[in-house]
């Protein structure tokens, strides 16, 4: 039996801390509390947790620097907390290396959704070829996509989006990070590139395109595949 | 003969004697005087030769004279020196050269002598004369020079702008002999300032039409002037570019008007004065605005952090209601907890209202203009408000040909959401709300339709003042929900307005002047 994984919680309210501890327990994580900045980077260093859930608003330190010193050595999984409803400072932490982010106040059942999805692609190694959920298939060998055993026919683009999407399937993407990955790093601002392509590829796989359920636009932050099953838990 | 411009081609120096000649015509007792001295002089040298005529001869005689028109050109200027020049030739000539008393001239040599001596004499003359004059007006130049640094010195080394206005303003009185005022726009109040020297300078009511021609044209007027000749005070006015900043009031105490000198001066410290006015204006400027950046920050620092107060418990009551419902999903218990969500949600929205609200009167939220889907939009819109429809069935008529538009996509997604939750309020149970949108040109027209009572007539506008809610309204909000609706959509210089349908119901119409994507089918193609 494998141990259950340990969550390091980095937030400064207390109150917070022994709510998501409770939540977290009975999700079968096991939990250790940072209330500082400081104490928080000591703790990913000796008690190497599977995760991190960080706070952005902490005493002593910008919650951005500590996501900076992190990722200056280690992978760990990071979920960043904000109150904030400033869209740019979790622009920001994504771009710093935060797997996703989820803004207070949240759901639970969210932010135990949102840590299911980092845990798996932090422990992805080589994924399975086959993409599949809720009838559409995405064969990455073949570069096919089908819905209910029907293929669908994508442009180059369409099919590099929906790869990008579903490759990291119930994380968000930012602007940024798929403009460059798609388009290549000299088109990172042309965020019309995204919604033009995004209305044509909803269009071909969502099943009513004017209710999106698998495409889920970030406001101002990205894009986000919601695998059938996270959405239901999600909502 | 062309020797009084000995160096050829000076035609520029020329031209600025000429201006230094007639400066000097026009400076009144100086020329009788010097010509008087040439005069004297050249009688003084003829009668002590005329003494010595036996022993020095006649030829040593136009040496001297050449000695006396040099000697005398340091001190002469221009015309007294010729004159001078012109003299001694004749008296060498009548008194000396034989044939002796007459103007005859029996002997060539004596003739060629003659004419040598007279050109000369033009040449030393005149040359005396320039090098006197230049020098004068090197001194004159650096007393100029000096008045200008020292009235600069008073302005800018001064730390109290008005102390140091009136230091210079006495210095420019001092420099002209007359007594100078300096005035500065909004109009003139006072009639009359005191002068550092415990003197008053008036503006009598007859100037007053003066002094206003001069602050409104930007042009000298008053004495000495051709408008407004007739004034007590001549006023110079100080412009920069931003317009007149005011003027300088000067009352002379003598007759003439302003030599060029003077002029320049006044001049010059007019520009002087305005480059401090301006000078301090800016520093105001600089000053108002980091104050307002610093008071910002603090302001910015206090609503984050309010925000965060009223957040952080809102989130842990929501978490652990959350929580508590999964172990009491029966009951008395579940009931009570569901309230407790219920309270949250609304305490949630209000907070976020208060919030939003406060940033947007204080112009702390502006909007992020992206390229947006308009759909997705109304979608996010739809989703948000979710809970608060109350099963109200929504139909969504959205052209589906809507091009991307350059809007804030939190904002407008905003304003929708309060738009349908308060169609929502005011729509009887089951009544359909319909959101339309559709571009017109480049105005993206968005309308939420529902099936309520309608706006009572007169009230269009009301609707939209703060903290209003309508007769109809049912209990719970507060009444921002349609103004904060509409400061969203106006940060994009768009509107909202309310009407009526002629079936029945209200319709609010979002209007977004928008930027639309050109090129989509191109692209996409």
């Amino acid at each position: 039996m494998t141990p259950r994984p340990l969550v390091l919680v980095i937030d400064d309210e207390i109150q917070m801390r022994r709510l998501l501890k409770i939540v977290l327990e009975q999700a079968a994580y096991r939990v250790c509390e940072a209330g500082t900045g400081e104490k928080a980077l000591l703790d990913v260093a000796y008690r190497k947790p599977d995760m991190v859930i960080l706070d952005l608003g902490l005493p002593d330190m910008d919650g951005l620097d500590v996501l900076r010193r992190l990722r200056e050595w280690s992978r760990v999984p990071i979920l960043v907390l904000s109150v904030r409803s400033d869209e740019k400072e979790k622009v920001e932490a994504l771009d710093l290396g935060a797997d996703d982010y989820v803004t207070k106040p949240f759901g639970t059942e969210e932010l135990l959704a949102r840590l299911r999805v980092i845990r798996r692609h932090g422990e992805e190694g080589t994924g399975s070829h086959l993409f599949e959920d809720d009838g559409l298939v995405v064969d990455y060998v073949s570069r096919t996509v089908s819905i209910n055993g029907r293929e669908i026919r994508l442009t180059s683009t369409e099919y590099a989006l929906l790869r990008l999407l579903t490759l990291h399937a119930g994380k968000v993407l930012t602007h940024r990070h798929m403009l460059r990955e798609v388009w290549g790093p000299s088109s990172e601002e042309q965020t019309h590139y995204l919604r033009v392509y995004l209305t044509h590829l909803r269009r071909k796989i969502e099943k009513d395109p004017t209710k999106p359920g698998r495409i889920i636009t970030e406001p101002r932050v990205g894009y986000r595949y919601r695998p059938g099953a996270a959405a239901k838990s999600a909502l | 003969m062309g020797s009084t411009s000995p160096e050829g081609g000076a035609g520029r120096a020329d031209a600025g004697d000429r201006r230094a000649f007639m400066r000097a015509l026009r400076q009144p007792g100086l020329h009788p005087r010097e010509f008087a001295f040439a005069g004297i002089l050249c009688a003084t040298v003829t009668g002590i030769l005329f003494l010595l005529r036996g022993t020095i001869g006649y030829w040593s005689v136009g040496l001297i004279y050449l000695l006396s028109v040099v000697l005398g050109s340091f001190y002469l200027t221009r015309w007294p020196v010729l004159a001078l020049a012109g003299l001694s030739a004749f008296l060498w000539n009548y008194f000396f050269i034989p044939p002796q008393f007459t103007i005859r001239i029996d002997k060539t040599h004596d003739a060629i002598m003659l004419v040598t001596y007279f050109a000369v004499a033009l040449v030393l003359g005149h040359l005396g004369s320039a090098i006197r004059e230049r020098e004068q007006a090197q001194r004159k130049q650096k007393e100029r020079a000096d008045t200008l640094y020292s009235l600069a010195r008073s302005l800018h080394s001064s730390a109290d702008l008005n102390r140091g206005l009136r230091d210079a303003t006495d210095q420019l009185a001092e420099v002209l002999k007359a007594r100078a005022a300096a005035h500065f726009l909004p109009p003139l109040a006072p009639s009359a300032y005191t002068t550092s020297d415990g003197g008053r300078l008036v503006i009598p009511p007859s100037d007053r039409a003066a002094a206003e021609s001069c602050l409104t044209n930007g042009r000298p007027t008053g004495r000495f002037t051709s408008s407004f000749g007739d004034a007590a005070n001549y006023y110079h006015p100080l412009v920069s570019k931003a317009g007149v900043l005011g003027l300088v009031a000067i009352a002379p105490t003598r007759g003439h008007g302003w030599t060029p000198d003077e002029t320049e001066v006044v001049e010059s410290f007019a520009a002087m004065i305005t480059v401090a006015l301006e000078k301090q204006k800016l520093e105001q400027l600089t000053r108002d605005a980091t104050i307002r950046a610093e008071s910002e920050k603090l302001y910015s620092a206090l609503l984050d952090s309010v925000s965060h107060e009223l957040k952080t418990p809102l989130a842990v009551i929501s978490g652990t209601a959350e929580q508590l419902e999964k172990h009491c999903r029966k009951g008395t218990a579940q009931v009570l907890v569901s309230e407790i969500r219920l309270a949250t949600q609304r305490l949630s929205r209000t907070v976020n209202s208060l919030l939003d609200m406060t940033r947007l009167e204080t112009g702390r939220l502006q909007p992020q203009l992206d390229w947006q889907d308009v759909q997705d939009i109304v979608n996010a819109a739809a989703a948000s408000v979710g809970d608060q429809l109350h099963g109200h069935p929504l139909r969504l008529d959205l052209n589906s040909d809507l091009p991307p538009v350059r809007v804030d996509f939190v904002f407008i997604q905003q304003a929708i959401g309060n738009l349908l939750s308060n169609a929502a309020q005011f729509s009887p149970e089951g009544g359909e709300i319909s959101v339309g949108a559709a571009l017109d040109g480049e105005i993206l027209r968005i309308e939420v339709r529902d099936r309520g009572p309608g706006i009572p007539t007169g009230q269009e506008e009301k609707i939209f003042e703060k903290f209003y809610r309508g007769r109809s309204a049912p209990a719970g909000g507060m009444g921002l929900g349609l103004s904060i609706a509409r400061r969203f959509v106006e940060v994009h210089g768009g509107s909202v307005q309310a009407s009526n349908q002629g079936t029945g119901g209200a319709c609010l119409t979002i209007r977004l002047p928008v930027e639309k994507l050109q090129n989509v089918a191109e692209m996409v193609g």
